[in-house]
């Protein structure tokens, strides 16, 4: 409770508004809340944007490595042959395994799963409610 | 009494709810553990295969394609480790035949790295004209050779497919 004199010298005494506090509380909280929203979508819209560049490029890269490494050529040899295929079928196993693009299948997978995830989040909206990050 | 009953109903419930989905969740976990390991261990094995024979390749490299004792890059072996993609396959090679000597071939492989690979009375050499023989292949013939690695750097070839 506040005291305060009028220019008569007549004492009055203010008391602020019920309820004030947690008001005062609350808009903190949302402030707060908005600015790390905001935080999140520059994040995640940065990631968001690096992955979908990276992930056609990393693409082609496996396509290209896929080719030079003769895996049609183990394909075309095990289906034109099938019964000598079932009777090698170990070492045309490790032949396919050993010719494997394994760098470039890990960088596309990698870049894939984290456009897939970026876009999962911005569709379900689980970084940025309209009315807390984006409206001022 | 019989609010009771139900209320230890509910209770039993959900303790077994909770045993269920814990004991889902750790089986999901195991799997996928197990999945890792298998995959982490295939890796291993065939990165091993690869090594063992890109090994015995450059250790005989000069008998197979000639050049000095030690190799033309000298004593290989206190160079720092090649990148995992400049090894070697020993079970499977595609390339022109560069080199035809009595029952060894030379392929020109992956990467322009010659392997020589040995032709025995087992070997099948296929074209899709039909079975062939070593006195059929000619230089410059792409083939695909599935086979495995021995102790002197070559592939015993199982299966030859000219295309």
């Amino acid at each position: 409770m506040t005291s305060y004199m009028n220019g008569n010298h007549q004492k009055f005494q203010l008391e602020p508004p019920a309820g004030l506090f947690d008001r005062i509380i609350r808009a903190i909280e949302r402030e707060q809340g908005r600015r790390q929203a905001r935080k999140l979508l520059f994040g995640f819209s940065a990631l968001l944007v690096v992955s979908l560049v990276s992930t056609p490029f990393s693409l082609l890269f496996l396509i290209g490595q896929i080719k030079s490494s003769g895996i049609f050529y183990y394909f075309s040899a095990a289906i034109g042959n099938l019964g000598l295929f079932l009777a090698l079928w170990q070492d045309f196993s490790l032949a396919i395994l050993e010719a494997l693009p394994i760098i470039a299948m890990a960088v596309f997978a990698a870049s894939f799963a984290v456009s897939l995830f970026t876009v999962r989040l911005f569709l379900h909206k689980k970084i940025c409610r309209w009315d807390i990050c984006c409206v001022p | 009494m019989t609010e009771n009953n139900h209320s230890e109903h509910k209770k039993i419930d959900f303790n077994l709810k909770i045993d269920h989905d814990l004991l889902k969740k750790i089986i999901k976990i195991v799997v996928v553990f197990s999945a890792m390991v298998l995959v982490f261990g295939a890796g291993v094995f065939v990165g091993q295969m690869k090594a063992k024979f890109s090994y015995r390749w450059a250790e005989n490299y000069h008998q197979n394609f000639g050049g000095p004792r030690g190799g033309f890059m000298g004593d290989w072996r206190r160079r720092p480790l090649p990148p995992p993609e400049d090894f070697v396959g020993g079970h499977g090679i595609f390339g022109p035949i560069i080199k035809i000597d009595g029952s060894t071939l030379t392929i020109n492989g992956k990467n322009g790295v010659e392997t020589a690979v040995f032709v025995s009375i087992q070997t099948e050499i296929r074209s899709p004209l039909g079975v062939l023989k070593i006195s059929d292949l000619k230089l410059d013939d792409q083939i695909t050779v599935i086979g495995s690695p021995n102790s002197q750097g070559q592939v015993e070839a199982k299966l030859i497919r000219v295309f």
